[in-house]
């Protein structure tokens, strides 16, 4: 900064003059950020969930699923805070087990979605031609495929794990992500330090990940975001319709299907609502931190 | 556009051989898949040869494609033969009418909803238009339906709880609550989608000159930018038919309306090959369709392409 003042004004002793700092990319985003206020609060309330789902700490005691028969249907409880379910156990431990597989699978899912997509995106932007037209094709019709037959069909050919799970709902939610990164490879291959690169001779694939990949970083976090949600919803779909993870497993998906009963609402209304709460607060609170997100770091896109 | 429809059944013969490997690569005997008992081998052998099971699996991957080009969707193995098409032709009707129904009332209302928070941006209709929205992205539809049936089928019994109408008359009390938990998560997209592109229409310069001659608001709105706004929502339609498959599936599990969702579960889990290619088949060839279609409807809809054309068109 000194450097280019001293051109226009007159040498001065002592430390540069302190004018506005000069802000990085990622510090300007990060006040963006921070002025949003749903979007801290979501952010928040999101390190509670997680905080709380994988210590579990004062309900850690008691497995979730310890089954006390003589308990069932049992009220709240200072030893079960949200009741017990039909086989007597404790639902708060359930819940935050649940949770601890939910939010594994959504975002191990939306790890898979990123490589993917990052990949796809990376390859069909830079190489260009027809390469791009082919892949971004292949995108377009992967876009309108009924994407749930697909996961089923994966998790048919490998068995119901939840491993295979969290895989095939990667394996079908890269595509959004693809696009995007194509788009912001597209824009950036014409600026001039990719050229420079380029002129330099560096391979391909130096210039893709040490070049590329840092500056796409915004974009990547974003729709990351914003595939987690979508992959917990996904997962839930499946529980639903018992094909999801394996039975032993309370995903609050499977929690909020299982109460879904007109005698549960008779009987045992306290039930109910947890698993539908959590599942849908930790949704609202990623979608609304990946909009925050979206707005802070790509203030030019939608 | 030509090359669109040649496009189609390329597409959907990648999509044959790609369903095709993986039921194939799927553990567990089709013929045995669903029967209780193991029948005699030489039934077992007959039931083979009937089902093309007989037949390395190269020779089944050409019949099998053979009778699909000629519009044989094939028997089923776990309906005892019964061919496909009928098996399921009646469930793909139901699962297809409550589809369209759902998409409409959230392409419909969506929209209104949408245009209704742009031009009262920030006031309390702005406001209120979340509230939809938050239901449709922050819970699966299983537990909006489920919410839905017991505040209105149970406790304000005012629609019913389950099943297929019988006739056009019971069809408003049977199928309006499986259509609003279906349509709730695409109304509540399309309507953010169709908020955020009018706010941006509305400040373009042709909405200024629309304005500047004197046009009434709602002729402002309504004639000239609901058009150009509305170009977003209609390329999510595409998406939006892929998505309301899916949530069918769920739906129709919680309102006990017999159609594909079940077929395609239960087709699954008895290994039914034919029936899970067929059925995987006849929905991507639907939903390709359907996208093919949006895209010509992009061209006569945006108002570029138009103006280019009654050029070309006067010179």
């Amino acid at each position: 900064m000194t450097t280019a003042q001293t051109g226009t004004m007159p040498p001065k002793e002592g430390p540069p003059p302190l004018g506005p700092r000069a802000q990085g990319y990622w510090a300007k985003a990060l006040r963006r950020l921070r002025r949003n206020r749903v979007a801290v609060v979501s952010g928040i309330v999101l390190l509670l969930i997680f905080v709380t789902c994988f210590t579990a700490w004062p309900w850690a005691a008691e497995a979730y699923s310890q089954t006390h028969y003589d308990k069932a249907f049992e009220g709240p409880t200072w030893q079960a805070p949200l009741g017990r379910d039909e086989h007597g156990r404790n639902y708060l431990a359930q819940i935050l087990y649940g949770g601890r597989i939910s939010l594994t699978v959504g975002f191990l899912a939306a790890s898979v979605a990123v490589c993917i997509g990052t990949l796809w995106g990376l390859v069909a932007g830079y190489v260009g031609g027809r390469t791009d037209a082919v892949m971004m094709r292949i995108v377009d019709v992967l876009y309108s495929l009924p994407y749930i037959l697909l996961v089923v069909l994966l998790t048919l050919v490998f068995g119901r794990d939840w491993r295979v799970l969290f895989l095939a709902i990667g394996a079908v939610s890269w595509l959004t992500m693809a696009r995007v990164i194509r788009g912001q490879v597209l824009q950036l291959k014409a600026m001039p330090f990719i050229e420079a690169a380029r002129a330099l001779g560096l391979p391909t694939r130096r210039i893709l990940l040490v070049h590329m990949v840092p500056n796409l970083a915004g974009p990547i976090l974003v729709y990351a975001t914003l595939t987690v949600p979508q992959a917990i919803l996904q997962e839930s779909f499946l529980s639903f319709l018992g094909i999801g993870m394996p039975p032993d497993y309370p995903t609050w998906g499977a929690l909020s299907q299982q109460v879904m009963q007109i005698n549960t609402l008779a009987n045992d209304w306290h039930l109910i609502l947890p698993p539908c709460v959590a599942l849908s607060i930790t949704l609202l609170a990623l979608n609304f931190l990946g909009d925050g997100l979206r707005d802070a770091l790509d203030p030019q896109g939608r | 556009m030509i090359r669109r429809v040649l496009a189609l059944p390329l597409i959907l013969w990648v999509i044959y051989s790609l369903v095709f490997v993986m039921v194939e690569a799927a553990p567990g005997d089709p013929v045995l898949g669903g029967r209780d008992r193991i029948p005699p081998r030489v039934v077992l052998d007959r039931l083979n040869h009937m089902y093309n099971y007989d037949m390395p699996a190269v020779q089944r991957y050409a019949v099998w494609l053979g009778q699909y080009v000629t519009g044989d969707l094939g028997k089923s193995t776990s309906y005892a033969g019964q061919p496909v098409a009928q098996l399921v032709g009646p469930a793909f009707a139901r699962s297809a009418a409550l589809g369209l129904l759902a998409l409409s009332i959230a392409v419909v209302l969506g929209t209104g909803v949408g245009m209704l928070a742009a031009v009262y941006q920030n006031r309390w209709i702005d406001q209120a238009s979340l509230v939809p929205v938050l239901f449709g992205i922050s819970l699966p539809s299983f537990v909006t339906a489920a919410i839905l049936q017991i505040f209105f089928a149970v406790l304000v019994p005012v629609f019913a709880l389950g099943g297929w109408p019988h006739g056009w008359s019971e069809a408003i009390t049977h199928l309006t609550l499986p259509a609003i938990a279906l349509s709730l998560p695409i109304l509540a997209y399309i309507s953010r989608l169709m908020r955020a592109s009018m706010i941006e229409t509305l400040r373009l310069d042709f909405v200024r000159t629309a304005r500047a001659k004197g046009a009434a608001p709602r002729q402002v709105v309504f004639r000239h930018a609901l058009r150009n706004a509305f170009l977003p929502v209609l390329s999510f339609l595409g998406p939006a038919a892929a998505a309301v498959m899916t949530g069918s599936f769920v739906v129709e599990q919680v309102f006990r309306i017999p159609g594909m969702g079940d077929f395609f579960v239960k087709a699954v889990l008895d290994r039914d090959r034919r029936l899970v290619l067929s059925i995987v088949l006849v929905y991507a060839a639907m939903l390709v369709t359907f996208n093919a279609l949006t895209d010509m409807a992009y061209g006569l809809l945006d108002p570029r392409i138009r103006v280019n054309e009654q050029k070309g068109a006067s010179r």
